[in-house]
C-alpha cells in the first residue's frame, strides 16, 4: 500500500474525495480551535470589569459607526508599539468584549489605551468634528451622534442579560438600574464613556506575558 | 479535558501531519511503479474516468520534491527550536515576552544616559541645543498637540495658546512643570442662578470694559463684580494664577472675546481642564517641554 494507491481510490470515488478534503481541512482547526474551545484558561486581568450601561451602549456604536475599521484596539508586543502606546495587549483585558474589537488596520492611532489621554470635552469636539482640534485629520465627522439618544431602543437591560447570561458579572441590581444611568445620555455621551474605558491595566506585569 | 492531554493531541496531531505528508511526497515520486513511469515515454495514469478517460502520468520534476523536502526538514527544524508542539518551548525558549524584554533594555542602555544627561543640565543650556529642541517639539506634537495645536497658538475656544506670554497657571518654569506633571482644573461657577438677566448683561459689559483697558471703577455693578468676582479675578481684575482665574483686563479670551460668549462664561460657569502628565511622561520629558515652552514664548 502506497500513497499513490489511496489517492487513485479516492480521485476514483467523489463522496471518498470529499471526505478526505474535509478531513484534511480539519486538521488545521483541531490543533488550533479545540482544545481553546476546552480550556478556560483566560482570566479576566484584575481591573478588567464588565462595561457599565452606559459604556456598553457607547461599543454599540462604536461598532455601528464602523470605528473598528480605522482603529485597532491592540498593542503588540513590539518594542515601537509599547513605547508609543504602554503594555502591550493582554489576553484578559478582552474577555468581556463581545465581539473583540482587536481589529488588523490602523489608519488612525491604537485605541485600547486612549482613555483619560484626553479630557471628555476634547474627545467630544473631536467627534463632532476632528478638524476642529487636529487640522489635517483625514477621521469623518460624526455630527449626529450629538442628537440621538443613546438608549432609543430602550434596551440596554436586553442586552446586559444577555451578557450576563453568557457569564458576565452583572448583578440583577445593575440590570434594572441600566435605564435610569443612562436616561437623557446622547450617543456622544455613551460612546465618549466608552473610549474614557479603555486603559491599561496597570495591575499586570508586562513581562508575565498572555497576550 | 486537563492541560496536558490537549498539549499530546496538538503535538500528536502535528507530527502525524508532517509524518502524513513525507509519506504521501516520499511516495509520489519513489514507489516502484511511479518510478517505472519516471522513464516512461507518453506514460498514463492508472487511474480511469468515464470508461476511457486518463491523464499523463509522468511524476512532476524533480526539483518539486527537493522542494517539498526542503520545506518540511524547515517545519522539522522550526518546531525542535520554537514553540509550537504543544507546551514545547523549543530549543530556544524564545517568546514574544523575552523578545520584548531584551529590546527595551537595549532601549534604555541606548536612552537611559541620554535622559540623565538632560537632568543634570539646566534650562539656558538645554534651550540652547538644537536637537534637544526638536525633541521637544516633537513630544509636543505627540502628546499636547491635540488640544493645544501643533504650534501651540491654542484652538477650539478651549486650549489656550502657549506662545504668548499670558499665563493663566502662572508662567514661571516652576508653574508650568506642576501644570504639565499635575494638570489643572479651572473652576468657575456659573451666576445664572444668582444674577438676574440684567445684573448679567452688566457684568458682561464691565468685563467688556475691562478688557479694553478702560477704568471700571464707577461702574454701578463694580461693587456687585467685587463681591462675587474678586475673589478669583482680583479687584483690579488682573486675575489669580492660583486658583487659575484669567487676567481679565486684557483682550485674550479663551472662550472667545464675543459678548455671547464672556455672557455664557459668567452665567453658565466654565470647568476647563489639562490632563495631568505625570504618569505619562517621565521627568526628562517633562523638563524638555517645559524648556521648550519657555524658550518658546515671545
Ligand atoms: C477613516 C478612518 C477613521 C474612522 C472611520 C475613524 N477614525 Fe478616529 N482617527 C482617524 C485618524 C486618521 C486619527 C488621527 C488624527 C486625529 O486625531 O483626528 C484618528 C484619531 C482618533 C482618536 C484620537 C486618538 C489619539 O490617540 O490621539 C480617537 C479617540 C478616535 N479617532 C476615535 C474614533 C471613533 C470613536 C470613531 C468612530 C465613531 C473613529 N475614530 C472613526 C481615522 C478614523
Ligand atoms: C486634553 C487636552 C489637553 C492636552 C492633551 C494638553 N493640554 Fe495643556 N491645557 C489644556 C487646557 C484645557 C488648559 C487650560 C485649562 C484652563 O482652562 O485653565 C491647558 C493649560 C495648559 C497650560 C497652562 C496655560 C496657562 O496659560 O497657564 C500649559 C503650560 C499646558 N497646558 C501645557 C501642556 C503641555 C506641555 C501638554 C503636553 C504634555 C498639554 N498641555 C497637553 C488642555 C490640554
Ligand atoms: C471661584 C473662582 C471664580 C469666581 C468667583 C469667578 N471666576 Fe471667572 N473664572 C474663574 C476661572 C478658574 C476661570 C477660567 C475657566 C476656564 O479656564 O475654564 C474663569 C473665567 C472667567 C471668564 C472667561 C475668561 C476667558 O478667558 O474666556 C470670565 C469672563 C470670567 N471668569 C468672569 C467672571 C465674573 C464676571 C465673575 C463674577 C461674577 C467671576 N468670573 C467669578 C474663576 C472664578
Amino acid at each position: 500500500m502506497n500513497a499513490i494507491d489511496i489517492h487513485r481510490k479516492l480521485e476514483e470515488n467523489a463522496g471518498l474525495l470529499i471526505f478526505g478534503i474535509l478531513f484534511v481541512s480539519a486538521i488545521g482547526g483541531l490543533v488550533q480551535i479545540l482544545p481553546s474551545i476546552f480550556q478556560e484558561t483566560v482570566e479576566p486581568t484584575a481591573e478588567t470589569r464588565p462595561y457599565t450601561a452606559a459604556e456598553l451602549l457607547g461599543r454599540d456604536i462604536y461598532i455601528r459607526e464602523g470605528c473598528s475599521t480605522c482603529h485597532s484596539q491592540q498593542v503588540r508586543p513590539l518594542l515601537a508599539e509599547v513605547i508609543r502606546y504602554e503594555a502591550p495587549a493582554h489576553a484578559g483585558e478582552s474577555v468581556y468584549d463581545r465581539p473583540f474589537l482587536w481589529g488588523s488596520k490602523r489608519t488612525g492611532p491604537d485605541l485600547s489605551r486612549v482613555g483619560e489621554k484626553y479630557t471628555d470635552e476634547w474627545q467630544r469636539i473631536h467627534l463632532v468634528n476632528p478638524r476642529a482640534v487636529v487640522p489635517k485629520s483625514i477621521m469623518p465627522a460624526y455630527p449626529w451622534l450629538e442628537r440621538r439618544k443613546a438608549n432609543s431602543g430602550n434596551d440596554v437591560h436586553l442586552r446586559m442579560k444577555a451578557l450576563q447570561r453568557l457569564g458576565h458579572p452583572y448583578t440583577d441590581e445593575e440590570i434594572t438600574r441600566a435605564a435610569a444611568d443612562v436616561a437623557g445620555m446622547t450617543e456622544l455621551d455613551a460612546i465618549v464613556a466608552y473610549l474614557q474605558s479603555l486603559k491599561i491595566d496597570t495591575s499586570v506585569d508586562p513581562s508575565e506575558g498572555g497576550h | 479535558m486537563p492541560f496536558e492531554f490537549w498539549s499530546w493531541w496538538v503535538a500528536i496531531l502535528t507530527l502525524t501531519s508532517l509524518f502524513g505528508l513525507g509519506w504521501v511526497t516520499y511516495s509520489a515520486y519513489f514507489s516502484p511503479d511511479r518510478r517505472a513511469k519516471a522513464d516512461e515515454e507518453g506514460a498514463q495514469s492508472d487511474t480511469v474516468w468515464d470508461q476511457n478517460l486518463r491523464e499523463g502520468g509522468r511524476p512532476a520534476p524533480i526539483w518539486w520534491f527537493w522542494l517539498l523536502l526542503s520545506l518540511l526538514v524547515a517545519s522539522v527544524v522550526y518546531l525542535m527550536l520554537y514553540p509550537g508542539l504543544g507546551v514545547f518551548q523549543g530549543a530556544l525558549n524564545w517568546s514574544s515576552d523575552h523578545r520584548l524584554a531584551n529590546r527595551l533594555m537595549a532601549y534604555e542602555m541606548t536612552f537611559g544616559p541620554k535622559r540623565e544627561a538632560v537632568l543634570v543640565k539646566n534650562y539656558s543650556e538645554l534651550q540652547a541645543d538644537e536637537d534637544l529642541m526638536k525633541i521637544a517639539e516633537r513630544l509636543f506634537g505627540e502628546h499636547c498637540a491635540a488640544c493645544h495645536g501643533l504650534d501651540a497658538r491654542g484652538q477650539a475656544n478651549r486650549f489656550p495658546n502657549l506662545t504668548d506670554s499670558e499665563w493663566i497657571w502662572g508662567g514661571t518654569i516652576g508653574d508650568i512643570d506642576k501644570t504639565i506633571r499635575e494638570g489643572r482644573t479651572a473652576n468657575m461657577a456659573g451666576w445664572a442662578d444668582s444674577f438676574s438677566d440684567d445684573e448679567l448683561n452688566l457684568m458682561t459689559d464691565l468685563v467688556l470694559e475691562m478688557s479694553r483697558g478702560e477704568s471700571v471703577e464707577e461702574l454701578p455693578i463694580k461693587p456687585l463684580y467685587d463681591a462675587s468676582c474678586a475673589a478669583c479675578h482680583e479687584a483690579d481684575g488682573t486675575g489669580n494664577p492660583l486658583l487659575g482665574g484669567p487676567d481679565l483686563t486684557n483682550d485674550i479670551h479663551l472662550y472667545g472675546s464675543d459678548r455671547a460668549s464672556i455672557k455664557y462664561t459668567i452665567a453658565q460657569g466654565r470647568n476647563g481642564e489639562m490632563p495631568a502628565f505625570k504618569t505619562l511622561l517621565d521627568n526628562t520629558e517633562i523638563k524638555l517641554l517645559v524648556a521648550w515652552i519657555t524658550k518658546n514664548r515671545k
